[in-house]
C-alpha cells in the first residue's frame, strides 16, 4: 500500500473512483438490458409499437423516459442496441437525449433541490411549505428539454444515416430494416438466446465502460488539478453565466439525478442554472466518449454545438418569463430562484 | 486458443476486476471505523452503496456465465460487414448467398442476419470461427479497451485514500468564499444588515402584549398557531448533557429563511463539530471565523461545503486552518443583503480528533 499521504493525485484517485462507483452500476444494468434486447427483441417489433407518423414517433420518443426511466450512463448501450434492432435514428436520439431529464427520478430530485427543504434533515423537511419555485424550475427544465430533443429528432430525420452512425451500426441497422432472413443450418446446434444476451452484455459493457472510464478520468483530472479561477467569470453577466454554466456542466459530467443540487447553489441567474440542467445530461465529457461508440465524430461534434446554441438561447429567453417570486426571506427557496443571491453570507 | 478467444477471456477478466473492486469496497471497513469503505465514496442514504454491491456481484455472475458458456454457440450474428472507416470495398446487396460457401463463417440457425454484403473474404480479413467479429472492434482496439478498463480502476483503488487532501478542501472553500464575495460586490461591496431575528421576536412579543392576549405558555417561541414549537424541536433534535441542541452546520444553514424555525431557534444553545477556516468576507471587526461541513448528494465528487459564521465576543483564538473543532454557542439569525443568515455566537471552542469529513 502507498503511504497515507494526501495530495492532488490521491484526490484524483478518490474523485475518479467515486464517480466510477456511482455510475458503473447503471452502465452494468444498461448493458444487461442491451443484451436482452439483442437476444429477445425481434427486429421489426419496434416499428409496430411506434406511431406510423414519423413526426409523432419522435414526439413520443421524447416522452418515453417517463415510462422507461434510464439515466445517461445506462442509455448509451441501450440505444446502440435499439438502433441495431431497427429503431429509427431520429427517435433513438430523441429518446437518448430526453430520457435522462424527462423521467420521474430526475423530476423528483430537481423538485427537491430547488425546494426550500433542499438538503434539510428530516426535522427540517417536515417544515416544507412552498414548492412553487421548485415547480417552475422543474417544469422549465422538462419543457426546454422536450423542445430541444424533439427539435434534434426532427433535424436528424433529414440527415442521412450514414453520416450519423458508425459504419458497424449502419450495416446492423440495414440488416434489421430489410428483415430479409436467411438461415444457415450448417451448425446444427440450436443457439441459446440467454448465451447470446450475456455475451452481448459482456461486449457492450467492455466497450461502454471503456469510454465512460476515459470521460470520468478527464472530469476527475479537472476537479483535482484545475483551479477555481473560472468561477470568477460566472457572475459577470447573464449571457456569460449561461455559457459558462453549460461548459461547467460539460466538464463536471454529473449524473442527471444529482446535478440539480449543484446548480441550485451556484450564484448565477436562473437562466444559467437551467442551461446547466438541460445541457449537462445531454452532453458532457463522459457522454462524448460514450456517444463515440455509436455515432460518428463529426455528428457528435455537430450535436454538441447545436445543443449548446439551442439550449443557451432557449434558457436565456425562458427566464424572462419566470413568475414573480416572494421577496427573499419569506423562505429560502426564494433565494434559489431569484436572479442574484443564492449563497448566504455571514 | 486463438487471439479472439484470448481477448474474450480478457474481457471476462476485466469484468471480474471491476466486480472485484466493487465488492471489495462494499465489504471492507474504512480505516476510521465509520463503516464500510464504500460509504466514503457514494451516498449510502440513497442506497448507492447497495447498487455498487449488486452491480459488483452481477458483474461476477456475468463473467462466470460467459466462462461456463465459453464454447457454446450463442447465435450472435453481429458481425459487422461494414469494415470501419478504412475499409472501402463494396458492400453490395446482390448475390450475397453465393459468397457464403467459401468463407469460414459458422452460421447458426438463429442467424437471420441480412448479409447485405458482397464482400470478398480473400482481401486479408481472417474471420474466426465464432464469427461474431466486429471489424471496428479490432483485437488491438479490444486490448486497448481492456487496458483502459483494468488499469485506471486498479490504480485508483490502490492510491485513493477515501478522503480529500487539505488542499482540495481549501480549494472548495475558496470557491465558496469567492462566490459570497461576488454577491457582496453586487451590492457595491457593502453588507446591508436590515434586521435580526431577535428584533422580530421582540416586536412580535410586544405586539402580542398590547393586544392583551397572554402568550401560550407551551409555545413561548412563536405566536403562530399549529406551527413549529420548542416542544417539537426537543422531540426531534437530541440535546447534550448541558441542554445544547446537536445540529449539524448544513441543518442550521437550511433553517435560515424559514420564519417559524428561526423564531424557535433564535438564541437557542447548539453544539456541533465542524471544520473551521478564516472568515475572509464581511469581517471588518475581525471577530469572525467560518465553520463548514462537506455535503454529498450522490458521490464524493459532488461534495460541496456548507458553511456558517462563527462570531466571537473578541478576537478569535489561534486555530489550525481546516482543523476540526467542537463548539457550542447560541444561534442567531440576521437578515443581511436581503437574506437570512445563521451565525453561532461562540461560547466554547475546542479542537477535536473527531473527523467525519462528509455528511449525506
Amino acid at each position: 500500500m502507498p503511504p497515507n499521504e494526501l495530495n492532488s493525485f490521491t484526490d484524483f484517485c478518490y474523485l475518479f473512483l467515486s464517480i466510477v462507483l456511482e455510475g458503473a452500476p447503471f452502465i452494468f444494468f444498461g448493458t444487461l438490458v442491451s443484451g436482452i434486447i439483442d437476444a429477445y427483441l425481434p427486429p421489426g417489433l419496434i416499428d409496430k409499437w411506434l406511431p406510423k407518423n414519423k413526426w409523432l414517433a419522435v414526439i413520443m420518443s421524447a416522452l418515453l423516459g417517463a415510462i422507461f426511466p434510464v439515466c445517461e450512463c445506462a442509455i448509451v448501450p441501450v440505444i446502440r442496441r435499439l438502433i441495431k434492432k431497427g429503431l429509427p435514428i431520429s427517435c433513438a436520439i430523441t429518446y437518448m437525449l430526453a430520457a435522462p431529464i424527462i423521467n420521474p427520478i430526475t423530476i423528483i430530485s430537481t423538485m427537491n433541490a430547488f425546494n426550500d427543504s433542499a438538503g434539510k434533515s428530516e426535522l427540517l423537511s417536515a417544515m416544507t411549505k412552498d414548492s412553487s419555485q421548485a415547480l417552475f424550475v422543474t417544469s422549465s427544465r422538462l419543457l426546454i428539454a422536450f423542445i430541444v430533443t424533439v427539435g434534434v429528432g426532427f433535424v436528424v430525420m433529414k440527415i442521412r444515416t450514414s453520416s450519423i452512425l458508425r459504419p458497424s451500426l449502419i450495416s446492423e441497422k440495414e440488416k434489421s430494416d430489410h428483415e430479409h432472413d436467411h438461415s444457415h443450418d450448417d451448425a446444427g446446434e440450436k443457439p441459446d438466446k440467454l448465451v447470446q444476451a450475456m455475451r452481448t452484455a459482456l461486449r457492450d459493457f467492455v466497450e461502454t465502460a471503456m469510454y465512460f472510464t476515459i470521460g470520468v478520468a478527464i472530469t476527475a483530472l479537472f476537479k483535482a488539478y484545475v483551479t477555481d479561477s473560472m468561477i470568477i467569470a460566472f457572475n459577470q453577466s447573464e449571457y456569460i453565466g449561461v455559457n459558462l454554466m453549460m461548459i461547467l456542466a460539460f466538464v463536471l459530467s454529473l449524473c442527471s439525478t444529482s446535478d440539480a443540487f449543484i446548480a441550485a447553489n451556484f450564484p448565477v441567474p436562473l437562466s444559467a442554472k437551467l442551461a446547466f440542467l438541460v445541457f449537462g445530461p445531454m452532453m458532457d465529457v463522459k457522454l462524448v466518449f460514450m456517444y463515440l461508440s455509436v455515432f460518428k465524430k463529426k455528428f457528435v461534434l455537430s450535436l454538441g454545438i447545436g445543443l449548446f446554441i439551442a439550449i443557451g438561447a432557449l434558457c436565456y429567453v425562458w427566464s424572462d418569463y419566470k413568475p414573480e417570486v416572494k421577496k427573499a426571506g419569506a423562505f429560502p427557496g426564494a433565494a434559489l430562484i431569484e436572479d442574484s443571491p443564492t449563497i448566504q453570507q455571514g | 486458443m486463438n487471439l479472439k478467444r484470448a481477448m474474450q477471456f480478457l474481457s471476462i477478466f476485466a469484468l471480474m476486476v471491476w466486480g472485484g473492486v466493487f465488492v471489495y469496497f462494499y465489504l471492507t471497513p474504512a480505516e476510521d471505523g465509520t463503516g464500510p469503505l464504500i460509504q466514503k465514496y457514494v451516498n449510502a442514504n440513497k442506497n448507492f452503496d447497495l447498487w455498487v454491491l449488486i452491480a459488483g456481484m452481477g458483474l461476477f455472475v456475468l463473467a462466470i456465465f460467459n466462462v461456463i458458456t465459453f464454447k457454446q454457440k450463442s447465435g450472435i450474428c453481429n458481425h459487422d460487414h461494414s469494415h470501419g472507416d478504412e475499409c472501402d470495398h463494396d458492400h453490395d446487396h446482390q448475390d450475397h448467398h453465393d459468397d457464403h460457401s467459401d468463407d469460414d463463417h459458422v452460421h447458426t440457425e438463429a442467424c437471420d442476419h441480412g448479409h447485405d454484403h458482397d464482400h470478398d473474404h480473400s482481401d486479408g480479413h481472417d474471420h474466426g470461427e465464432e464469427h461474431n467479429h466486429d471489424h471496428e472492434q479490432t483485437t488491438a482496439g479490444l486490448a486497448f479497451s481492456i487496458l483502459i478498463l483494468v488499469v485506471p480502476v486498479l490504480v485508483a483503488a490502490n492510491y485513493s485514500q477515501g478522503k480529500f487532501s487539505p488542499d482540495y478542501f481549501r480549494k472548495l472553500t475558496q470557491i465558496e468564499s469567492k462566490m459570497r464575495a461576488m454577491e457582496i460586490e453586487k451590492n457595491g461591496g457593502i453588507v446591508v444588515q436590515q434586521t435580526t431575528m431577535a428584533e422580530v421576536k421582540a416586536a412580535e412579543e410586544k405586539a402580542a402584549k398590547t393586544a392583551d392576549t397572554p402568550p401560550d405558555p407551551s409555545n413561548e417561541a412563536t405566536t403562530d398557531v399549529a406551527s413549529f414549537t420548542m416542544e417539537d424541536l426537543k422531540k426531534m433534535v437530541p440535546q447534550n448533557d448541558a441542554g445544547s441542541f446537536m445540529l449539524e452546520v448544513p441543518e442550521i444553514y437550511y433553517t435560515a429563511g424559514d420564519q417559524q424555525l428561526m423564531k424557535v431557534l433564535e438564541g437557542v444553545p447548539v453544539e456541533f463539530t465542524a471544520q473551521v477556516m478564516n472568515e475572509t468576507v464581511n469581517n471588518e471587526a475581525g471577530n469572525r471565523l467560518r465553520a463548514f461541513r462537506l455535503l454529498v448528494e450522490c458521490c464524493a465528487a459532488d461534495a460541496r461545503p456548507i458553511s456558517m459564521s462563527l462570531e466571537f465576543s473578541e478576537k478569535p483564538p489561534e486555530f489550525e486552518e481546516m482543523g476540526w473543532f467542537k463548539m457550542t454557542g447560541k444561534l442567531h439569525y440576521a437578515k443581511e443583503n436581503d437574506e437570512w443568515v445563521p451565525m453561532l455566537r461562540v461560547m466554547e471552542f475546542n479542537q477535536t480528533a473527531e473527523q467525519i469529513e462528509m455528511l449525506y
